[in-house]
């Protein structure tokens, strides 16, 4: 057993004769994940403006209730999303998943709630599902790419859990990126298909991670 | 107050204004600590120990190129056990796949096993006899029927009055044991 050992000792010389010496090449986490989100914000309106071209009244209802809610809905799961994805890169974090969505949750629901717009749940158009859960996913895919090479720079240490936060995060700036092309302006529509957008972004990303992610 | 914690933390810091030795001493230190969760785990699997020290070589390594980002106003045991346990987790993961692999062959490549030197009962029957009496009455059992008198799993199956799908689990099972014997016993052994 003795004999096994000696090639750990040699390593751990080898490793301490580096002391002090490397730091300022790491990639430093504080840089390259903001830099990611602002890549996957601009990405994922790209791929709306393309896909499904900002609606034309757009600049009428940016001032309006029904718009600054989607917006702020998701504003607040990505800002959710961002911490998450903070945490989940650090060995030491827990993320806390609970507390850092509530808000985003409360937002969401309680206007889905109070709900008096009259739009229908399955949208104005036939197809309204299907164009907005396919547009934020499509959105959300170089996000994703975008945000689990960021993530490499950190150390996850939960790959499935890391790769569904990564989707989360995406899918939610996809999400964001679509409010400039949807035509669907009942909260309760938001509130419900936007989510499941987002989370078949999540389930997306946590079965890559553990592949993406691995070091 | 001098924990473990704390003299840790020390030797990380001392690190980054080049203190070699305080951070040999850490590694040393903390290559123990590995080394006996990973041996923990190795025997608590099933696995043989002969992969400790990659195990605890990949762990140390980790570590250390990412020691910078530690961040030194949080604690540090936390961060080395996250560490830890997803290079152990990560090497069970492959030493399962390699067992798997070396576990998944035909019947016909089984009973080839036999042939090999280790297993050659014409050579070594003592040898094999030992190995096998050491194995559950129930895998013995499998064993001979299988392995050294060439019985299929549903002849040995109608011998023992089990099924045959226990007998195929008894069978691979104790082969898995006889071949993790003769690898702690090194090549070479007679």
């Amino acid at each position: 057993m003795n004999d096994n050992r000696q090639p750990t000792d040699d390593l751990i010389r080898g490793l301490a004769a580096q002391a002090g010496k490397g730091a300022s090449l790491s990639l430093r986490l504080s840089i390259v994940l903001p830099v990611a989100l602002v890549f996957s914000i601009l990405a994922a309106t790209g791929v709306v403006v393309m896909i499904a071209g900002p609606r034309s009244d757009l600049m009428q209802i940016l001032p309006t209730w029904t718009f600054l809610f989607k917006v702020i809905g998701m504003v607040l799961v990505a800002a959710g999303g961002f911490h998450l994805v903070w945490t989940v890169v650090q060995p030491s974090q827990v993320p806390r998943t609970v507390i850092f969505l509530a808000p985003a949750l409360a937002f969401l629901l309680t206007g889905a709630l109070f709900d008096r717009s009259g739009f229908p749940l399955l949208g104005v158009h036939t197809y309204s599902v299907l164009n907005c859960v396919g547009t934020i996913i499509m959105a959300s895919i170089p996000a994703l790419a975008a945000i689990l090479s960021a993530m490499r720079a950190g150390t996850p240490t939960r790959l499935s859990q890391a790769g569904a936060i990564a989707g989360f995060l995406a899918g939610s700036v996809g999400g964001l990126a679509y409010t400039i092309a949807c035509l669907n302006d009942g909260a309760a529509f938001v509130a419900v298909w936007y989510s499941i957008a987002i989370a078949c972004v999540a389930a997306l990303g946590a079965s890559i991670g553990p592949k993406l992610l691995r070091w | 107050m001098d924990t473990r914690e704390d003299r840790w933390a020390k030797a990380m810091r001392a690190e980054r204004t080049g203190d070699s030795a305080a951070y040999e001493a850490f590694l040393r230190a903390f290559a123990a600590s590995v080394r006996r969760i990973v041996e923990a785990h190795l025997r608590y699997m099933g696995f043989s120990l002969y992969e400790a020290e990659d195990v605890v070589q990949e762990v140390l390594i980790a570590v250390h190129s990412r020691r910078h980002q530690w961040d030194t106003k949080r604690s540090l045991l936390p961060w080395l056990n996250a560490i830890t346990r997803y290079k152990i987790i990560d090497a069970s993961r492959r030493l399962g796949r390699d067992a798997r692999t070396r576990v998944d062959l035909t019947e016909e490549q089984w009973a080839g096993l036999f042939s090999f030197e280790v297993f050659d009962p014409e050579r070594n029957p003592a040898d094999v006899e030992k190995l096998i009496s050491a194995l559950p009455p129930g895998e013995q059992v499998a064993v001979r029927a299988i392995g050294l008198e060439g019985a299929s799993t549903k002849e040995a199956a109608a011998r023992i009055g089990s099924t045959e799908g226990a007998v195929r689990v008894a069978f691979h099972r104790s082969l898995k044991k006889l071949m993790a014997a003769t690898q702690r016993r090194g090549p070479g052994h007679e």
